[in-house]
């Protein structure tokens, strides 16, 4: 994608040069507050997200994941735990903010044998040809400027036979659930934003950005054409969330 | 993939902290898990449909939502038909609504320990309201009710795992709640004396009576 091409920051229209910069601000002013308000605006289903997400990804002693967007450490917490000694956990993000505050939380929790810390663009990821077992990217796919480019990305450094899994904010599946939805998003978000975080535009851009991400059959097929292999997907608290999986043939 | 993945990882998540912090408090059963660690069962329910594979490891036991394919062992069918058999004292599937496969002896193992479980509620229980104590009134009343529900719990233990003659005997001797059989004996011969006692007095009034009535 060319930097002067248009694409969207939200609802709004900005050159692709400019979302990453903007999208990078977001972050450095949630960071701080981020776990919390995760918290508060899922009332805690978020962990449950997460966690199916690790069952599905079937981490096992001795292999090397990658966690994209790996932000504060959700993910890369359980993955360090079930890969062991001789595994590995590579905790990427392209924020140094998340990633500090990241990186912060698993040392006091006692986690530093296994994982490394990287601050990487999701699109140009800094390593080799078929590294990894297993990739997970959670809540972080939307915000990337060039989706296609980083899928391409996760698909080079996955090792054959290994699975990316994509655990994303997505389309509800009943409209009255969209609606209410709706509602809560683009209501309660920023006013809870505000007065949690003091910051509410952060959350409106979240808010906005989850309506602007493709919906599960478009990014099924991203995948596909990437050349994701078996692709499917699970819809979570009525398809308010998705898992994306896909193997590297 | 599951029908309410949500749903479903709430429930194993529930189930895997139950079944650790139980095993806790029951140290000889955690022992026995231990040397399954490293292995899998996967459980695939109906009515209500519901998957689970549990994973044992060296100090925990890790529930997943999502059915594993390569489990050691592989048991389908009813959920309550599991439960019957959890419960009973059988450990024959023969008869039941489930379907077994991989190894069955790993099966047996893991109902074998099952039904020797011996978790120490009262301890469990003392140390749950210690903590909650401990976090509003204070150490010395949380410690003070932990001791007194782990006395009662002891005394409780004791008193189910004796005959019922042992029933009798703390009824009687500890509580003093009811007599005993010499001292039931003894008021009925005390019953019996005062009513021949009584029937004496009034045969001697009527005696008495009639006497008087002929002085007259």
């Amino acid at each position: 994608m060319d930097k002067e091409t248009i694409t969207h920051f939200g609802f709004e229209n900005v050159k692709a040069g400019d979302k990453a910069e903007r999208v990078a601000n977001v972050f450095h002013s949630v960071a701080a507050k981020y776990d919390i308000m995760n918290d508060l605006m899922s009332g805690g289903v978020h962990r449950l997200w997460k966690r199916y997400t690790i069952e599905a990804a079937a981490p096992r002693s001795g292999q090397h994941i990658l966690d994209i967007a790996g932000g504060t450490g959700d993910l890369t917490k359980q993955f360090s735990q079930r890969v062991g000694d001789d595994g590995h956990v590579v905790l990427a993000d392209i924020n140094s903010s998340m990633l500090n505050v990241g990186r912060d939380k698993l040392l006091n929790t006692g986690l530093a044998h296994n994982i490394t810390y990287t601050q990487a663009d999701a699109q140009h990821l800094p390593f080799d040809d078929n590294s990894f077992d297993c990739i997970t990217i959670a809540f972080g796919l939307r915000n990337v400027t060039d989706k296609d480019l980083a899928i391409a990305s996760m698909l080079r450094v996955l090792k054959p036979g290994g699975r990316l899994l994509i655990l994303e904010f997505s389309k509800p599946k009943s409209a009255l659930l969209a609606n209410i939805y709706d509602q809560y998003s683009f209501k309660l978000l920023p006013t809870m934003g505000k007065v949690v975080a003091n910051d509410a535009e952060s959350y409106r851009y979240l808010a906005e950005s989850i309506r602007k991400h493709p919906d599960q059959e478009t990014l099924k097929g991203m995948m596909e054409t990437a050349g994701f292999q078996q692709c499917s997907y699970t819809n979570m608290t009525g398809g308010v969330v998705a898992l994306h999986k896909g193997f590297k043939a | 993939m599951t029908a309410h993945p949500t749903l479903q990882t709430a429930i194993c998540l529930s189930i895997e902290k139950a079944l650790n912090a139980a095993l806790r408090y029951d140290p000889a059963t955690a022992l026995k898990l231990k040397k399954q660690a490293g292995r899998c069962i996967s459980l695939s329910l109906t009515d209500p449909t519901f998957d689970i594979t549990l994973y044992f490891t060296d100090s925990a036991i890790e529930a997943s939502p999502i059915a594993n394919t390569d489990a050691d062992c592989h048991l389908s069918g009813k959920a309550g038909g599991l439960i019957k058999l959890l419960n009973g004292p059988k450990k024959s599937l023969a008869g039941s609504d489930l379907r077994l496969s991989g190894h069955t002896g790993f099966l047996m193992e893991l109902l074998d320990i099952a039904k020797t479980v011996d978790v120490d509620w009262e301890g469990f229980i003392a140390d749950m309201i210690a903590k909650l104590s401990n976090q509003t009134v204070g150490d010395q009343v949380g410690h003070g009710l932990a001791t007194l529900i782990r006395k009662r719990g002891h005394q409780a233990k004791r008193l189910a795992s004796r005959s019922p003659a042992f029933l009798h005997d703390f009824f009687v001797e500890e509580l003093r709640i009811t007599p005993s059989k010499i001292e039931l004996e003894h008021f009925y011969q005390q019953v019996d004396k005062t009513h021949q006692a009584t029937e004496r007095l009034q045969a001697r009034l009527g005696y008495l009576k009639q006497q008087h009535t002929k002085q007259q």
